[in-house]
């Protein structure tokens, strides 16, 4: 049986590459708490590439705008309505920012409006539990970016089942850790990203 | 003058009359005729009823349908004695069809049509009976056993000499699935595709050894109506995001085993635990050999009628291997990439698009001499199936399935995918019969093995020739002769009213 | 008065009752035949049109008949003295008396008063004919239209009640829509189908249409017959009921409405009648644009000089404007991740298809190394009911470098710069290709000439991948990358190869080394512009190491979720079984199936069309429902023999 493998989608436009030690603090979160077999590093997969679909769980982030090519924006969606869990995250941190503006209207021409994720949504509690939804980062509550703590995530759903995860927190500055330097962490900042993998892999 | 024309048509119409209960009473005594061909009692059997012979000789070139049976068989109980014989050296063909319907929330039915000693059949689906609206199913060569998505009427198995109709006569219950494996791919993709296929999945899917998650509590018996209707129903009971707290039960480590008496009442997370067997679940699908239960609960169950359904990974799980067709597996077949598989859709048409055929295989080898092999890849097994006890087990050689699912090109993919899984589940489910679901009156039309029918209606063939003579009954009126004086005596009388209306007489 | 005359006097009032009765029997009974044919061939034109047709022509003779017969019946009355006549038939005792006073024979005689006299005392003796009293005429002519008038009453009754249409439709006589009921408003319906005025299309008519087809927003008419609008509705879908007024001159009623943007059923009823009309809308297609400079992805050093752009732009009706939209996102060398968004050369259009162009200098831009320019064109099309249509090209990058060395490694799939004097390891790739196709061709010298210098780049780049790994190491003190070691072992391989001039051998052990090294790339971005390499878990080593309290909670059920194929099937099921249904259901429940694949399913809408005709044509259904099944569910899987297990979907066995 294939291990769980995290992968980050390389796209056409911006730098996608922004937050290289994301999967591995991850991973490492996984190991720790789950028996799950996984992969101990992650994997690039071209968002335009066929490949990109033997990957059910793939992170896309960066700062720079946005432009998904046809081939991209024709395979996210295929990606999504087949079952894949796909999670962008703005790594801005800034809804004014390039990345979020643009980002938000590739989503809106590949699948409509986002939807809110409420806050009670088994995303939170599925593993750790989370009871005001999604955590705040050290990047927000230091006032970085908009300034502003986002309250809740946005999703594209089918079925009943997230498949889109689209959050303004960025998570990929928060979780762009070596996994040694959490070491010095009295509370793991990476759980929730735990929980996301855990939703996935039994929803 | 009036006056005796008047007499004579009153005349004519007693007359006439006189003549049709003379020749009714003549008829009673007819002697036997010859040998009527049963291509002909259709024509026949009303003039029988009026004039029943007291033996009638029936040459079968064709076998009669089942009311043209049904009615020869009240003639015969009424006193009519009926030999018969076969028509010529070619002895009919004994026609056997069957409907019955398969374990799953769509309700497809198999059909069993067996086509005797003929070379060829037609299987249709009449739908109506007035109009006669008849579908087209499949053209047959020999006897088969088909799969139809749906059935909205009776099954038809035509040959140019019989034809059999059979009807659906069952309803199954269907129960929950227990999916048990690690929290993976395979699993997530597995209980999703059946899922959403209509089944409900209980789902225990390990995170870690204290960690189990996707555990619901067990449902009462649905009919299987209401499983096509919808894990839509079930779902809504389960509610969406948090809804896993409606749904009841949980997954915490150390979770207690069943307390089916708490099902419906308010339950404390953790507690229940259905217990494995038929009661609470048609079949059982072990993903790897992760799963908790020890495999002689799994053994007992599959003996008392379960289902079970083993993967690849699931193999090597302690005590498993004397469940399984297979004995052992061969050289895997390693993954290859979709990219260059048509994006048709599959039907199995041939190897080259099936997208099977890109998955890892673990060829299942030294199957067990009662194994049956469901499915083959090349020269490879891959999905054998058994009989074990009351129950059933599949094994499956393919692994990461969930491959098909997300990669396959085709559009269709998905909907192939969940198709394919509901086959390789309903081949084991325990699914015991419901209440029938056969309106009356389609029975009374079913007429499944028309051959035999007839031979228990009216016994084994007279051997010999029955003869060709053409010897007919001494009087056997014609019908028509019936009306032709009815109309006369009627006309003479109406007449005869008008003659008196007109010198206002009547 | 003498009593003679005092006779013939009630003889005279007797046949102008005799005639009155005539003529009244005569009328209402040729009123009744009438009624009765009329109220027949209502109720026999859905059954037998041609009967009723045959009863409406003989309509008149019949009513002649009626009369010429009661007049017949009555010729007594033609004079006095057949009356008299007649009452001596009917009052046998009068003996001929009152035939003798009435032929005058005895006018004159002594005898006339006596004749007339016994006449009298018959009259009070005998009981004189009813009819001959006028209540007695009543009575009569009662009696005779009586039975007559019952039949067209209940035959009347029958029609009111709508038995005919029951009947009509259990006995399958009357399964063809479209044909019109007595009293059917929207059995037949005229319109006009205007296209947007943008489009400058002509307006099509509509002829008593099943289904309508246009584009979107498009303006449709349905006019109807019926004197106003009462009863009648009609409703898009399940959305609200759509306005109708009434014709001018009370000539029927008019429907409008605008075409909606997805395939909908016009469902119209009038109280008795329903029926659907599938409307399938065309889109207006967006317009399409593509961007053809810059022609592909770019990355430059000079933040400065002159940016082409060209873009082609096309509409299937009608092109508004278009522009280049250039967006400048800052990188870190500018402070921050922030952007500004421009559009360029902005020119409106009036054809369907054209060219965009410009050029544009950099330095206005601002631009840092870091920073990125992105553009597209973007088009408007002249849609502006439903629009704009909005198109847009596929968006080109134009990195500017920084400063970084190993920013330009030449293992980027990207054209390298020119004044590089390193082939890239894809370009040996391509010239190897090259070379080995013409091998068979070339001579051995000629072929080892060529090898040479494809040699000396084969040494080339596997000294630079010795670089990395020397780079990776740090003097030995770090782990190289295994990818790293593997890339310039292949390429140690891949050039002792081309050092025997075994090209095809050699081939192998590049692609394998450009492999590795194009993964190591994508994992070493950092990495091979001065930074550290991703981090990686050690799984094993903390596997199951977690403090933190955490549980896995119940997962929910997903929801059943047929395909759109599935549910159309589910639904041809629920029709096959019931198509002993009214014309009326069957007609409607197709209809909203065409509706639905027109939506989501166009390759089922063909095979439900030929089911929908067949179905108002009267033919035969098996065929196209078999058809319209095979479309949907595919065709029954078959297996040979009497198997105890049951074929699996889609095997390949």
């Amino acid at each position: 049986m294939k291990r769980f493998i995290f992968a980050t989608a390389k796209y056409e436009s911006g730098d996608w590459e922004s937050a290289p030690n994301l999967p591995a603090a991850l991973l490492d979160l996984m190991a720790k708490y789950t028996t799950i077999d996984c992969a101990p590093a992650g994997v690039i997969v071209e968002l335009g590439s066929e490949e990109l679909f033997e990957y059910p769980f793939v992170w896309l982030t960066g700062h720079f705008p946005v432009r998904f090519t046809e081939r991209e924006r024709a395979n996210l969606r295929r990606y999504v309505d087949r079952g894949g869990f796909f999670v962008i995250d703005d790594h801005n941190h800034d809804i004014e920012g390039a990345f979020h503006l643009s980002v938000v209207e590739e989503i809106n021409r590949t699948f409509g409006p986002l939807e809110t994720v409420p806050n009670d949504h088994e995303i939170y509690t599925c593993f750790f539990e989370f009871e005001d939804g999604p955590p705040t980062t050290s990047h927000e509550l230091n006032g970085w970016g908009d300034q502003l703590i986002h309250e809740e995530l946005f999703a594209i759903t089918r079925n009943g089942r997230i498949c889109l995860l689209y959050s303004n927190k960025d998570y990929s500055s928060e979780w762009d850790l070596r996994p040694d330097t959490k070491r010095f962490m009295s509370l793991d900042p990476t759980r929730f990203g735990l929980n996301l993998i855990v939703y996935a892999l039994t929803r | 003058m009036r006056r005796w024309i008047e007499h004579g048509l009153h005349a004519v119409a007693i007359a006439a009359m006189v003549a049709a209960a003379v020749s009714m009473l003549l008829g009673q005594g007819a002697r036997p005729g010859g040998p009527v061909d049963a291509s002909d009692l259709p024509n026949r059997l009303q003039e029988w009823t009026r004039f029943p012979p007291s033996e009638l000789s029936v040459r079968l070139d064709m076998l009669p349908e089942a009311q043209d049976r049904a009615w020869l068989t009240a003639l015969n109980a009424a006193g009519t004695e009926v030999v018969w014989g076969n028509s010529g050296a070619e002895a009919l063909p004994p026609l056997g069809l069957a409907v019955e319907p398969v374990a799953d929330p769509h309700q497809p039915m198999r059909i069993w049509a067996a086509l005797g000693s003929a070379t060829a059949g037609e299987v249709l689906e009449r739908l109506s009976a007035d109009p006669m609206v008849t579908e087209p199913v499949a053209s047959l060569q020999d006897s088969s056993t088909l799969i139809r998505p749906s059935l909205a009427g009776a099954v038809l198995l035509q040959t140019p000499q019989a034809e059999a109709v059979a009807n659906r006569r069952d309803n199954l219950t269907l129960k929950p699935l227990l999916l048990l494996g690690h929290a993976s791919w395979e699993a997530r993709f597995t209980a999703a595709a059946l899922e959403e296929h209509g089944w409900q999945v209980d789902a225990r899917l390990v995170l870690s050894p204290e960690q189990v998650a996707g555990q619901m509590p067990a449902q009462s018996p649905q009919p299987q109506a209401a499983q096509a209707r919808g894990g839509r129903d079930a779902t809504a009971r389960a509610g969406a995001g948090r809804g896993g707290a409606a749904a009841g039960g949980t997954a915490r480590g150390g979770a207690a085993q069943g307390a089916p008496e708490a099902i419906g009442a308010p339950v404390d997370p953790g507690v229940l635990r259905p217990e494995i067997d038929i009661e609470n679940y048609s079949a059982v699908l072990l993903l790897d050999e992760t799963a908790t239960e020890p495999a002689e609960v799994l053994a007992a169950y599959v003996e008392s009628g379960g289902g079970l359904l083993a993967f690849a990974d699931a193999t090597d799980t302690p005590g498993l291997a004397t469940l399984l067709p297979a004995g052992a597996s061969g050289v895997v077949e390693e993954a290859q990439p979709f990219q260059d598989l048509p994006g048709a859709q599959d039907t199995g048409a041939g190897p080259a698009r099936n997208p099977r055929d890109r998955l890892e295989l673990h060829p299942l080898t030294d199957l067990v001499p009662a194994a049956h092999v469901l499915e083959r890849r090349g020269e490879s097994v891959a999905v054998a199936i058994v009989r074990r006890g009351d129950g059933r087990v599949t094994q499956v050689g393919y692994a990461d399935i969930w491959r098909w699912q997300m990669s396959a090109p085709d559009e269709t993919a998905p909907e192939a995918y969940r198709a394919w899984f509901a086959g390789l589940v309903s081949s084991v489910a325990h699914a015991p019969r419901g209440e029938h679901a056969l309106l009356p009156e389609r029975a009374l039309r079913a007429d499944p093995a028309p051959l035999a029918a007839w031979h228990a209606a009216f016994g084994p063939p007279q051997p010999g020739d029955l003869g060709t003579g053409d010897r007919q009954s001494a009087f056997t009126p014609d019908e028509r002769l019936f009306w032709l004086l009815f109309a006369l005596a009627g006309a003479a009388l109406l007449a005869e009213w008008l003659l008196r209306r007109l010198r206002n007489q009547a | 008065m003498t009593t003679a005359s005092h006779d013939l006097a009630i003889l005279r009032k007797t046949r102008r009752g005799l005639l009155l009765r005539a003529a009244m029997i005569s009328l209402l009974s040729a009123a009744g035949v009438v009624w009765l044919m009329l109220t027949l061939s209502a109720l026999l034109r859905p059954l037998l049109p041609s009967i009723a047709e045959w009863l409406n022509l003989l309509l008149l003779p019949a009513a002649a008949a009626v009369v010429g017969v009661v007049l017949w019946r009555h010729r007594h009355a033609r004079s006095s003295l057949r009356v008299a006549l007649w009452l001596e038939e009917q009052i046998p005792e009068l003996g001929y008396s009152l035939v003798t006073l009435a032929d005058g024979s005895a006018r004159d005689s002594s005898y006339a008063e006596k004749i007339a006299q016994r006449v009298q005392s018959v009259r009070s003796r005998a009981g004189w004919p009813a009819a001959l009293s006028l209540p007695g005429v009543g009575w009569h002519v009662l009696r005779a239209v009586a039975p007559l008038a019952f039949a067209a009453v209940l035959a009347q009754i029958l029609l009111a009640t709508g038995w005919t249409y029951n009947w009509a439709f259990v006995s399958g006589g009357a399964a063809v829509p479209g044909q019109r009921a007595p009293g059917n408003r929207i059995a037949v319906l005229q319109g006009e189908l205007t296209p947007p005025a943008y489009t400058g299309w002509p307006t099509e008519v509509l002829d008593n249409p099943e289904r309508i087809g246009g584009l979107v927003g498009s303006q449709v008419s349905l006019r109807g017959e019926g004197e106003d609008t009462r009863g009648i509705e009609a409703r898009i879908g399940d959305g609200d009921p759509l306005r109708l007024d009434a014709a001018p001159q009370r000539s029927g009623w008019v429907l409008g409405f605008a075409m909606p943007a997805l395939p909908s059923g016009l469902l119209l009823t009038d109280g008795d009648n329903r029926r659907v009309i599938v409307l399938e809308p065309r889109p207006d297609e967006a317009p399409q644009v593509r961007l053809t400079l810059p022609e592909v992805d770019a990355e430059r050093r000079e933040t400065t000089g002159e940016l082409e752009l060209a873009a082609s732009l096309r509409d299937d009706i009608g092109l508004a404007a278009g522009w280049f939209e250039v967006l400048v996102a800052r990188g870190p060398e500018s402070g921050d991740y922030g952007f500004s968004e421009e559009r360029l050369f902005q020119r409106p259009f009036d054809t369907a298809e054209a060219e965009l162009r410009g050029t544009t200098e950099l330095g206005n831009f601002n631009l840092n190394p870091g920073d990125q320019i992105l553009v597209r064109a973007v088009v408007q099309d002249v849609n502006d009911v439903t629009g704009p249509g909005i198109g847009y090209s596929e968006t080109r990058t134009i990195r500017f470098l920084r400063d970084i060395p190993e920013a330009d490694v030449e293992i980027n799939p990207a054209p390298p710069p020119i004044d590089e004097s390193l082939m890239s390891l894809r370009m040996l790739i391509r010239d190897t290709e090259r070379l080995e196709a013409r091998r068979p061709e070339l001579e051995r010298a000629v072929f080892l000439a060529e090898v040479a210098p494809l040699l000396m780049h084969t040494g080339n780049i596997r000294v630079k991948v010795q670089g990395f790994v020397d780079e990776a190491s740090v003097g030995g003190s770090f782990n190289v990358p295994e990818l790293l070691l593997f890339a310039l072992d292949e390429m140690w391989e891949a050039n002792r190869q081309m050092t025997i001039a075994e090209t095809d051998d050699a081939l192998v052990h590049m692609r394998n080394a450009y492999d590795a090294l194009m993964t190591l790339f994508n994992l070493t971005r950092y990495f091979l512009r001065g930074e550290m390499l991703p981090a990686h878990a050690e799984v094993d080593e903390v596997r199951m190491t977690g403090e933190e309290p955490v549980h896995a909670t119940v997962r929910s059920q997903r929801e059943r979720e047929d395909s759109v194929r599935q549910q159309l099937a589910a639904q041809l099921a629920v029709l096959s079984g019931n198509l002993d249904a009214t014309a009326e259901w069957l007609d409607e429940h197709v209809a909203l199936m065409q509706v639905a694949a027109l939506r989501d399913l166009p390759e089922a809408a063909a095979a439900l069309e030929g089911l929908s005709r067949a179905l108002r044509q009267g033919e035969s259904l098996g065929p196209a429902l078999a058809e319209a099944r095979a479309v949907l569910e595919g065709p029954a899987q078959v297996e040979v023999g009497l198997s105890g297990w049951a074929p699996l979907p889609g095997r390949s066995e």
